[in-house]
């Protein structure tokens, strides 16, 4: 018996003992252990942060629906989004939170390309390379906390790429001096550093030229807070004059003979990758994760010859009878009349359409998230304007240059010879209905402090807490250290 | 603690060798001690019959105090050489009372043996290995194949429902093998697995109905079906739920939850038996929602436009009069049907004196009581034992399954476009027809712009033209080998393998909302799971004299798992012929993925159990495990229990007999763990997310997790205290036990603020306690012609969060609603949110509310809980609700006359509540966006109609409703789950038994519930989000006819 034991017992539990590997094999994935070790890799983590940008809660989808909301020329449906259009606003509400998470992982993705790149050695990835794909980096983190301060105003300032959950310090107490001067300095890297020129094989990827036009905007903003707007205190705008560093900025975009106004109002939005767009995330038709979602929300329910669309942004009979229908831009930018693809039918407005739809983002078929219409986020007109603006306030340049050059394609009549105040409205009249459903009107809006204002049009009574966002309550039931924006 | 356990670590291997040292010494000093016992002899015979004078074979024969014996032969007979001076022979056999025979001057023993009512002498297996029931120290509950056949059932875990106490039963979804959530004495973790560990005939499985079916994206959280729908409940022999630490420490780092054991039925020795079972089903919905017709619903959105100052909708000029539509479409009618059900089951049974064996077919199918949805399942089976020589035996055991299930999109988590089949079935408005003039189905594009109405989805379209089948194939096999060393020790090696392939293949033409979305969606998906067991274990079994017994097994055990699979999807088909057969039709493919994963754990266990004097009874039991799952630092841990019981009817003070005829006390203290979480969640990862540059795709590969290396198991520290009683000579029995359970080191999946740019993270924080009282009673209550046998159950659980580790946090959002609130002193699963207090029925209300606007009147009144004198949604919150019941309970009763049998079967829920987040679409009174419930219609308030506390039809914004207790319910039930008549026709010259029933199930409910079924979570298995009716499949009421013939 004693031989049963040592011969099978013993021996069971001695290969038992060595048979316990338990070390946890990963196969369908990489970890930063073996990731960050070449050209590749930099440039892969250089793509994750685009695609952060171009996904579903960000330029994909609901961050359009949340630049447009505070508009008066853009509303729901009034069924889908828990009544945002119509300004019913408050910390619990799902898009809030779903945008705020989808920002701050761009952040991450970015951060992470900006502190892994310098530490690798690889001899495909020479220094000037490295340099370029950490400006890049940091104009995508630039862009999206312009993007988040414009929205939420203090919020959280995280330059590191996130590794371990403990002993981080992310709250939002008087952080905007830091962010905006994180953007200032990223976009200034980025300008320095970023190419002249993309070649079509790298197309999509940014140049120079949005580093600038962007930076240009962050002086606008800032200057027009500062003299506009009735944003709070702890925004750090007080006394900001930047306006002539913006007329010199977009300056540089209209004498450099990069971009030029196309002749056609259709062709901004027919024609992609043209010498108007400055930068446009770039969309795949057909490959799944690749689209973008915004045709399908816009276009009306079954109007699609293929494919589903389902109408939910649409604009406002008030804001279109602001329009001089003779306007060129006016059949591109209302849908009156649509025919349906399952009955055949025809729907006009107003015989049958409460309010128009809009046409800016017209397609005549597609599927949800497959359509590969690109988002411009910056266009040569919209640095026109920018310019006009800048110019006006400032008292340096020539404030009609732009302007006249955006209201001769549109077939009105140049402008001359107005007071700064009347010129300051036709400026901010013709940026509104040249780049009007373009994502712009929460930011231009609020730079300019007619949110309430222009929601009367509407018949809503607002108060001047509609600059901001709610923080969203599960953020900060996720982080105490987060104070809630005021009137929330 | 760590501390402890390491002592205990360090010392098991010791202990290991001590045992091992203890078992020579005693095997060696009992074996010479039998050898000594010579002549001269004498022979006995005999033959041994049951109650009703049928052979018994199997039956053993010893002489008294020696291991001289033999066993009965298939007649009944046997014959025995035995020495010259015995006086007593003892005849035993399981579930018989042993008896004790004066043999002096007899040669010839006939012998009837009674059938032991007290089962007290009955085996119960618990893990590697048995007990007799009197000596069981822990908490242990059986369920016996004559209760599981009593109620015709899809899956074991349905078996459980009611039948025992501490172990609640949930239906994720009613759905034909649709799944389905067991708690065994409460939730013990918050993002670890809470199912109970499986065993079945040895083979741990857990089931995690997640991981075994193809995520399909088209609609979006539809309920997995049931993992353990593929093994035919006929083939079980006995069901036992070990749920302190007592019994499970033993599955040590897996025994948190409770371990449910299953042991498929074993051929005995004996002629071959032939049974055939079947039965017939028809099933009706039980209960169908009451909403407006085609008029009344017209009525409704004409009022809230007038409500709203508006041009009402239908005018008699675009849309046409409420009065012309009539009844207009009822949508559960037509998705709703009468279903069949059969079930046949042919087994084979018998054994020569070394050689037994058991086979068995199943094949069952159920047809859902929603068109288009079917569950359809076969299965073979065979086990045989046989003994090698005396001392050596090898067993087999061999399943195998295949069940195809035709899914209707139920439960879907979604609201708008993909809610599924049943959320259109319900919030579809009746105003619009099935088909269109031309035949087409009519769907959402027809419905004219502006109408506004949220026509999500033609659910007879999609139940009818929409595929998503799930077929799985199953094996489940194990072999063993058993080698007897000396009397009482023997060893055991099994080895097994569970391999299990699921394949799911869905379209969606169009017609349907994904179909229409994407011109048509096909799916095809796998997944493969290979699990392999090695289990070595050493058994020592001896009864040293009457006064100690010992019982002990050591052993040595490794389990790996490798899940991989793939996906592959395509839309965009030139037509709806080729669907998913066809893939490369679809002129968009998806991007395919495939995915593996694999764990390990191994583990030395062992456990002693050791009664004195047949009073005090010992059970030591431990395991350590070594588990891949969790960080580099973490791999290790050991999982202790002792426990003690004391039989105080064996006290002379007692006077056995006279009142009490058992009587014992229990308690045990223990260690158990949990590891169900995700595999490799200590790692940081990085995920792949694509982007187009140059027109092209390029891949991007980013941080998608971030790293955790200190991660390790749950340990739940579970006390039990417990009482055992019989009185009148067993005719009534009672259990009861207490429990308290903690938990500590809780794997909590931390939301973490989104600015760190991850939306979650594993981390050991905090700790959570249950604790309850379970009581069973057991009465034989008539014995004589009339026999009544009943049984009662009870048992209350509580839950309590103690210690988070992070900040209070919702659940995932369902349908729209927040999920459950986690937080500090709050049980898992309540809801938080604001309080309402009726709506405003008058201008003087209104007045009440500094906040409160005249607009309001006829919404719903939110009270201001911190009192600062203004309403506001972040501030006003408070708990809302809480699903967890305040007791379960079960009543099943056994009617015997003559031949005839009639079982009839209550179960109850009680305290607890439920969330409808369908509600904020049909219960809100704001029609144009879905149907409406009849009672919040008729009950809404008017200036006609101030006094209710339904809000006012709008057709505009109504409030926040979602965020409210509004959508709450008592889910509190009572349920006629099951009556059977049965018929035992006589013995006769064809058949060895036959009886034939006729059963109806679910044929009654008591229930305030205003939706489908009260016993519900459509978010299955889900830890946090409980109690909640999302879109869930409606139950049945079913009626069946079934024989039972033995051959």
């Amino acid at each position: 018996m004693y031989n049963i034991l040592k011969y099978i017992t013993l021996p069971l539990l001695i290969l038992f003992l060595n048979a316990c590997s338990l070390e946890e094999e990963a196969f369908d994935f990489v970890t930063p252990s073996n990731f960050y070790e070449n050209k590749n890799d930099a440039l892969a983590g250089l793509y994750a942060s685009y695609s952060a940008i171009a996904e579903s809660n960000y330029y994909g989808n609901k961050y359009y629906f949340l630049s447009e909301y505070p508009s008066d020329a853009f509303v729901s449906d009034g069924i889908s989004d828990d009544d945002l259009g119509e300004y019913v606003w408050n910390p619990l509400q799902d898009n809030f939170y779903n945008v705020w998470t989808a920002m701050y992982k761009a952040i991450n993705q970015a951060n992470t390309v900006i502190d892994r790149v310098p530490g690798i050695n690889s001899a495909d990835l020479p220094q000037e390379l490295k340099t370029e794909i950490i400006a890049e980096a940091r104009f995508l983190r630039a862009m999206t906390y312009f993007n988040l301060i414009r929205m939420w105003g203090n919020v959280p300032y995280v330059e590191h790429e996130v590794t371990g959950i403990e002993g981080l310090d992310h709250g939002n107490e008087n952080t905007a001096p830091k962010v905006w001067n994180l953007i200032m300095e990223d976009l200034k890297f980025a300008e320095t550093h970023l190419p002249d020129e993309r070649e079509a094989a790298e197309r999509g990827r940014a140049s120079k030229w949005i580093a600038k036009g962007l930076l240009a905007k962050v002086y606008l903003q800032r200057s027009g807070l500062a003299q506009f707007s009735p944003v709070p205190a702890n925004w750090a705008v007080d006394g900001v004059n930047e306006w002539q560093l913006a007329v010199e900025k977009a300056a540089e975009i209209t004498q450099s003979g990069h971009y030029q106004l196309l002749d056609d109002f259709n062709q901004v939005f027919d024609v992609e990758n043209s010498a108007e767009r400055i930068f446009e995330l770039q969309y795949l038709p057909n490959v799944e994760g690749l689209g973008s979602e915004i045709p399908i929300q816009l276009n009306p329910d079954g109007s699609l010859a293929q494919g589903r669309s389902f109408g939910i942004g649409r604009t406002t009979p008030e804001f279109m009878a602001t329009w001089d229908t003779t306007d060129a831009r006016f059949n591109r930018t209302f849908l009156l009349e649509y025919t349906s693809a399952s009955n055949g039918e025809t729907y006009a407005y107003p015989e049958i359409l409460l309010a128009p739809y809009i046409e800016k983002y017209r397609v005549s078929d597609g599927s949800e998230d497959l359509n590969g219409m690109n988002f411009t986020i910056l266009r040569y007109a919209d640095v026109l304007l920018m310019h006009s603006e800048a110019a006006n306030e400032s008292g340096t340049g020539d404030p009609y240059f732009g302007l006249n050059a955006v209201r001769q394609r549109a077939g009105l009549a140049p402008l001359s010879g107005l007071t700064q105040a009347e010129l300051r409205e036709a400026i901010r009249n013709e940026r509104i209905m040249e780049l009007c459903f373009e994502g712009h009107s929460f930011a231009d809006y609020q730079r300019w402090g007619i949110i309430e204002e222009r929601a009367a049009r509407l018949g809503y009574e607002l108060d001047n807490t509609y600059y901001l966002y709610p923080i969203p309550a599960n953020e900060i039931m996720a982080n105490p250290d987060l104070m809630q924006n005021p009137g929330y | 603690m760590n501390a402890y356990l390491f002592f205990y670590l360090k010392n098991s291997k010791r202990h290991v060798g001590i045992m091992l040292i203890m078992l020579l010494l005693t095997g060696s000093i009992s074996a010479p001690a039998a050898a000594v016992v010579v002549i001269p002899e004498k022979s006995i015979s005999g033959r041994v019959t049951d109650e009703n004078g049928e052979p018994m074979p199997g039956v053993n024969i010893l002489v008294k105090s020696t291991s001289i014996g033999t066993i009965s032969d298939v007649e009944g007979r046997y014959k025995l050489m035995v020495p010259d001076n015995t006086t007593t022979l003892v005849f035993s056999s399981v579930g018989y009372i042993a008896k004790e025979i004066d043999i002096t001057g007899r040669s010839t023993i006939d012998l009837k043996m009674e059938q032991d009512v007290t089962a007290l002498s009955e085996v119960v297996v618990i893990g590697y290995g048995s007990v007799r029931k009197s000596d069981l120290t822990g908490a242990v509950s059986s369920v016996s194949s004559e209760e599981l056949e009593r109620v015709p059932i899809t899956s074991l875990d349905q078996g459980l429902s009611g039948r025992v106490p501490g172990v609640m039963v949930t239906q994720a979804s009613a759905a034909p093998g649709g799944g389905i959530s067991v708690r065994i004495r409460g939730g013990n973790s918050i993002n670890s697995g809470n199912e109970p560990l499986y065993v079945i005939d040895g083979f741990p499985i857990y089931s995690d109905n997640g991981e075994s079916s193809v995520y399909s994206g088209a609609y979006n959280g539809t309920s997995s079906p049931n993992a353990l729908s593929t093994i035919s409940p006929d083939d079980i022999e006995s069901i036992e739920i070990l749920k302190d630490a007592s019994a499970t420490a033993i599955y040590g780092s897996r025994g948190a939850n409770g371990v449910v054991l299953i042991t498929t039925k074993r051929g005995k020795e004996g002629a071959p038996q032939v049974n055939y079972n079947a039965y017939f089903g028809m099933q009706k919905v039980a209960k169908k929602l009451d909403l407006l017709n085609g008029q009344e619903y017209a009525e409704l959105v004409n009022q809230a436009n007038i409500n709203e100052g508006e041009p009402v909708t239908f005018d008699g000029v675009v849309n046409p009069l409420p009065s012309e539509l009539g009844e207009g479409t009822d949508w559960q009618d037509e998705v709703f049907r009468t279903a069949y059900q059969q079930n046949h089951q042919v087994s084979v049974s018998g054994g020569s004196s070394n050689t037994r064996y058991s086979a068995s077919a199943n094949y069952y199918d159920q047809k859902g009581i929603v068109i288009g949805s079917r569950f359809q399942r076969a299965s073979v089976r065979m086990n045989m034992d046989t003994d090698i020589t005396k001392k050596l035996k090898l067993g087999i055991n061999l399943k195998y399954s295949r069940s195809v299930g035709h899914i209707a999109q139920s439960e879907s988590s979604n609201t708008g476009a993909t809610m599924g089949l049943i959320g259109s079935a319900i919030q579809d408005v009746p105003v619009f027809p099935v088909y269109k003039e031309d035949g087409s189905f009519f769907s959402q594009p027809d419905i004219p712009p502006d109408m506004n109405f949220r026509h999500q989805e033609n659910p007879v379209a999609l139940a009818l033209t929409g595929k998503d089948i799930n077929t799985s194939n199953r094996f489940l096999g194990n072999m063993y080998l058993d080698y007897t060393i000396l009397d009482g020790l023997s060893l055991n090696f099994s080895f097994g393998t569970d391999l299990f392939e699921s394949r799911r293949n869905v379209y969606f033409p169009r017609g349907t909302r994904v179909g229409d979305r994407d011109n048509g969606y096909a799916m095809q998906g796998l997944i493969n799971k290979t699990s392999w067991l090695s289990e070595n274990t050493i058994t020592y079994k001896k009864d040293f004299n009457e006064n100690h017994r010992l019982n002990m097994v050591a052993g040595v055990t490794w389990q790996e798992e490798v899940r991989l699979g793939n996906k592959v999807e395509a839309t965009n088909f030139i037509n709806d012929i080729l669907q998913d057969n066809k893939l490369s039709a679809g002129a968009v493919p998806g991007i395919p993925n495939s995915f593996k994963s694999k764990w390990q754990i191994g583990s030395v266990l062992g456990r002693i159990n050791y009664a004195l004097y047949n009073k005090y009874l010992f059970t030591f039991s431990g395991r350590a495990d070594g588990s891949s799952r969790f960080g580099a630092g973490n791999k290790w841990a050991f999982f202790p229990s002792v426990a003690l019981a004391w039989r105080m009817i064996e006290e002379d003070f007692l006077q056995r007999g006279k009142v009490f005829s058992d009587l014992k006390w229990r308690a045990s203290y223990g260690i158990t763990g949990n590891t169900q979480i995700n595999v490799y969640q200590s790692q940081a990862t990085l995920g792949i997310s694509n982007y187009a540059i140059g027109n092209q795709m390029v891949v991007g590969i980013g941080p998608a997790s971030v790293a955790n290396p200190d991660l390790k198991w749950e340990t739940t520290t579970m006390y039990n205290a417990g009482l055992d009683v019989g009185m009148f000579e067993n005719r009534l029995t009672l259990t009861a036990d207490y429990y308290y359970n903690l938990t500590e080191d809780l794997l909590m999946e931390v939301v973490l603020p989104r600015s760190y740019g991850f939306k979650s993270s594993f981390r050991n924080s905090g700790e959570l306690r249950n604790y309850g009282v379970e009581i069973g009673v057991n009465a034989h209550i008539l014995t004589g012609k009339l026999k009544w046998e009943s049984n009662v159950n009870w048992s209350m659980n509580r839950n309590e969060i103690l210690k988070l580790g992070s900040e209070p946090f919702y659940a995932r959002n369902i349908g729209g609603i927040n999920g459950a609130y986690i937080a500090e002193g709050y049980p898992l699963g309540v809801w938080y949110g604001a309080v309402t207090n009726g709506i405003y029925q008058n201008l003087d209300q209104i007045a009440e509310d500094p906040w409160a606007k005249e607009k309001d009147l006829g919404t719903v009144r939110f009270v201001d809980v911190s009192g600062d004198g203004d309403f506001d949604e972040l501030a006003d919150r408070a708990i809302i609700g809480d699903p967890n019941p305040d007791f379960i309970w079960g009543w099943n009763n056994n009617f015997t006359f003559k031949n005839f049998e009639l079982n009839v079967f209550i179960n109850g829920v009680q305290g607890n509540e439920i969330i409808s987040p369908q509600l904020r679409f049909t219960g809100n009174v704001r029609p144009r966006v879905s149907n409406q419930v009849r009672e919040f219609v008729t009950n809404a308030w008017t200036a006609e109609n101030p006094n209710t506390n339904t809000p006012k039809a709008t057709s505009g914004n109504n409030g926040r409703l979602e965020y409210s207790d509004f959508f709450i319910y008592d889910g509190s039930f009572i349920r006629l789950k099951n009556v059977m008549l049965a018929y035992n026709v006589p013995k006769n010259k064809i058949f060895r038994s036959a009886k034939v029933f006729v059963s109806g199930q679910n044929l009654f409910l008591l229930s305030d519930y205003y939706g489908y079924d009260p016993e519900t979570n459509s978010q299955g298995q889900n830890n946090l989000n409980l109690g909640v009716d999302m879109n869930s499949y409606p139950s049945a009421r079913t009626y069946t006819v079934g024989i039972n013939v033995g051959f």
